[in-house]
């Protein structure tokens, strides 16, 4: 039996009518909700839409830079990541206590904050100090001092100092180099920055990353050179003690491997601490860094004086105009006189010598003789052959490419000068790569900072420039310059070296000629004899006479033969002299100036 | 009722699978941060790396203890080919 539903009583109809309208009024209530919502999101107000502020925030992952290493892969500049302190004055709670917080915290100058804080009280970012230590960024981290930040900063090491500082160069402000390799190789080793845009909540919690504009970081590439620090380091440490021994202006060394064109070490350093003289050039203003300095290697010619000897020598004796074996009018008392009636003066005078003589004892009169055989063309021929006149391009900054007399200019007091290694101007550079001619049997290298297989394309060419047998002829004679020339007072002994010093007249400042007392010494030389490794040649510049010897035997020699010596023990070279074993010690205090 | 039960149902599957999502993208954003805060650590090491072994540091090392040295037995020793101690 169906019962029927109870009759409804005005009292359900009533509820049901509230019932209604609740529901009614909810909605209502939602609506204008969503409603005020969505207007807030679409056309917000100026005021809340500069508070809130854009809902996307960007985070930037810097790149590393690349870094420098050695040939042997140590590490010359790294990059690490430090912070610097920043202000925020709009969200400070007191502006004239937040020096005083940051010295109680991490110890910065209360007046110095205040001092760069107090004229910039409307910018939101102002930069408190440098650099901070580990445990100053922790502090910062957990204090929560309102309004203090940290900024993320790229900081470049150079963990080898001031080694090699002028051939390294530096970074400036924004990571990008400056000067020397950091320069040179900027394009390798700068990276680019990484960035991710991401939507985030009220607390900056992200909520969603956008996919399209992530972009990963990429960081640079490391780069090695063709320079060995150890090897650079004796290198400046022994031209450093010479420099001052002597109280020399400066000096300049470059180390070059002459089958390869590697350069090893390349030195360039001036006496600070130099007595000043009469006539010295006013000093020039120093560089804000020592990395920023010009590398005198490769832009400052000198003149070579007697190390240029052997060039002309070999190439005369290619020519055929003359034998080693060949006498030679050379003078016995009285200086040479030239077809032209210039005066010609040696050191000694040896009577008639042979044409072996004139190198070994770096008779300039024996040289005038045979430059005077050689036509104009031929002596110019010589000189760029060897290379002289055009740059090694190995890749420094600035180099230059020497001084030559031009045709027009070239008269037949050039020819006999520049036989001697006058009138010309080379750079060490190509001082060493010309020399390498003799350790190679004959062959041009051509220069590299870059070590090979990295990032340098071009081609390890060689040009053969002279006969292989007239190379070696020249390099037995230099050996001989060792033994019974110049170079006796700078013999090795563990290696057979083979080398040729040279003094030239100091040219004066202001122009106009060169001084009388004053001279550039240096010397050339190569090691082992049989199968050369290294070429070192050492400029040693303005060398005090009142002090010491200034010949180029007696003040750059010993610094080729001392660093012949360590480099090549260091790099396993087997001493070639008669009787002697064992390797010269690596860990021994280097030898300081010969009296 | 059944209506508004079942929305609601939806409604909080959605928001389930929404707060998923929030925590996935925190997740792989600390990730990255501590991806990031590592490889600045490996730069600061390597730093240091480099910086104890410059070779006056490394001279230095050796001179406080001269055994140390005869350990190291001089790397670049020439050994001649084909004499060496067969294993």
């Amino acid at each position: 039996m169906n019962e029927s539903p109870p009759p409804r009583t005005w009292q359900h109809h009533r509820l049901d009518s509230w019932t209604a309208l609740l529901l009614i009024g909810i909605a209502a209530v939602m609506v204008v909700c969503i409603g005020r919502v969505v207007q807030l999101k679409l056309t917000p107000d100026q005021r809340l839409a500069s508070a809130a502020g854009s809902p996307f925030s960007t985070r930037v992952e810097p790149a590393r830079r690349g870094d420098l290493l050695d040939r042997r892969g140590r590490v010359i500049a790294t990059t690490t990541l430090g912070h610097r302190a920043f202000v925020d004055p709009a969200t400070v709670e007191d502006l004239a206590t937040i020096g005083v917080d940051l010295q109680e915290l991490i110890g910065l100058d209360p007046v110095e904050v205040d001092r760069r804080v107090a004229p910039r009280h409307g910018s939101r970012f102002v930069p408190i100090s440098g650099i901070l230590e580990p445990w100053q960024v922790e502090r910062i981290r957990r204090s929560g001092l309102d309004g203090v930040g940290l900024e993320p900063r790229l900081v470049r090491h150079y963990p080898q100092q001031d080694t090699g500082a002028q051939l390294i160069g530096l970074v400036g402000f924004e990571h990008t180099g400056l000067g020397g390799a950091e320069h040179l190789l900027d394009d390798d080793l700068a990276g680019s920055e990484g960035r991710m845009t991401y939507l985030r909540d009220v607390r900056r919690r992200p909520l969603w990353i956008n996919p399209e504009t992530f972009r990963p970081h990429e960081d640079g590439t490391d780069c090695r050179l063709t320079i060995d620090m150890v090897i650079q380091r004796h290198v400046e440490e022994r031209l450093e003690a010479e420099i001052v021994a002597r109280n020399a202006a400066g000096g300049r060394v470059v180390v070059l491997d002459p089958a390869t064109g590697e350069l090893l070490a390349i030195a360039d350093l001036v006496n600070p601490d130099r007595t000043p003289r009469e006539g010295d050039p006013a000093p020039e203003t120093a560089p804000p860094d020592p990395r920023l300095a010009r590398n005198r290697c490769a832009t400052d010619p000198y003149e070579p004086g007697s190390t240029f000897k052997p060039f002309v020598w070999a190439f005369a004796t290619q020519q055929g105009v003359v034998t080693p074996s060949e006498i030679l009018e050379t003078p016995d008392g009285t200086p040479h006189r030239t077809r032209s009636g210039r005066r010609i003066r040696d050191v000694h005078y040896y009577g008639r010598s042979s044409w072996e003589k004139v190198l070994v004892k770096s008779m300039n009169s024996g040289m005038a003789i045979v430059a005077e055989r050689l036509d104009t063309d031929s002596m110019q021929s010589c000189i760029s052959r060897f290379g002289f006149g055009t740059r090694t391009n190995c890749g420094l900054p600035g180099e230059t490419a020497g001084l030559v007399t031009s045709s027009r200019d070239w008269s037949s007091y050039t020819q006999v000068s520049v036989s001697m290694g006058h009138e010309i101007g080379v750079t060490p550079l190509q001082m060493v790569r010309a020399f390498s001619v003799f350790a190679t049997d004959g062959n041009l290298p051509a220069l590299h900072l870059l070590a090979h297989g990295g990032h340098d394309p071009s081609p390890r060419v060689q040009h053969r420039i002279l006969d292989p047998g007239i190379a070696r002829l020249t390099r037995l004679t230099m050996r001989k310059v060792m033994t019974d020339g110049t170079g006796r007072a700078c013999q090795s002994d563990w290696y057979q070296l083979f080398g040729k010093s040279g003094t030239a007249q100091l040219p004066k400042a202001t122009g106009g000629g060169y001084h009388e007392d004053r001279y550039i010494s240096s010397f050339i030389a190569g090691a082992p004899l049989e199968s050369p490794r290294l070429v070192v040649l050492c400029v040693i510049e303005d060398p005090d006479k009142r002090i010491g010897p200034y010949y180029g035997g007696r003040v750059a020699g010993p610094v080729v033969r001392d660093v012949l010596d360590h480099a090549l023990a260091y790099l396993g070279v087997t001493p070639d002299m008669d009787e002697v074993e064992g390797f010269p010690d690596l860990l021994a205090e280097h030898r300081t100036a010969d009296p | 009722m059944t209506i508004i039960l079942v929305a609601t149902c939806i409604a909080l599957a959605l928001l389930g699978f929404r707060q998923q999502r929030l925590a996935i993208v925190h997740e792989m954003v600390d990730t990255h941060r501590l991806l990031m805060e590592q490889r600045r650590t490996m730069w600061t090491t390597r730093q240091r790396i480099a910086e104890a072994c410059r070779a006056p540091a490394l001279k230095e090392w050796l001179a406080e203890d001269p055994t140390r040295w005869l350990a190291i037995n001089r790397p670049w020793t020439v050994v001649p080919v084909g004499t060496q101690d067969q294993p």
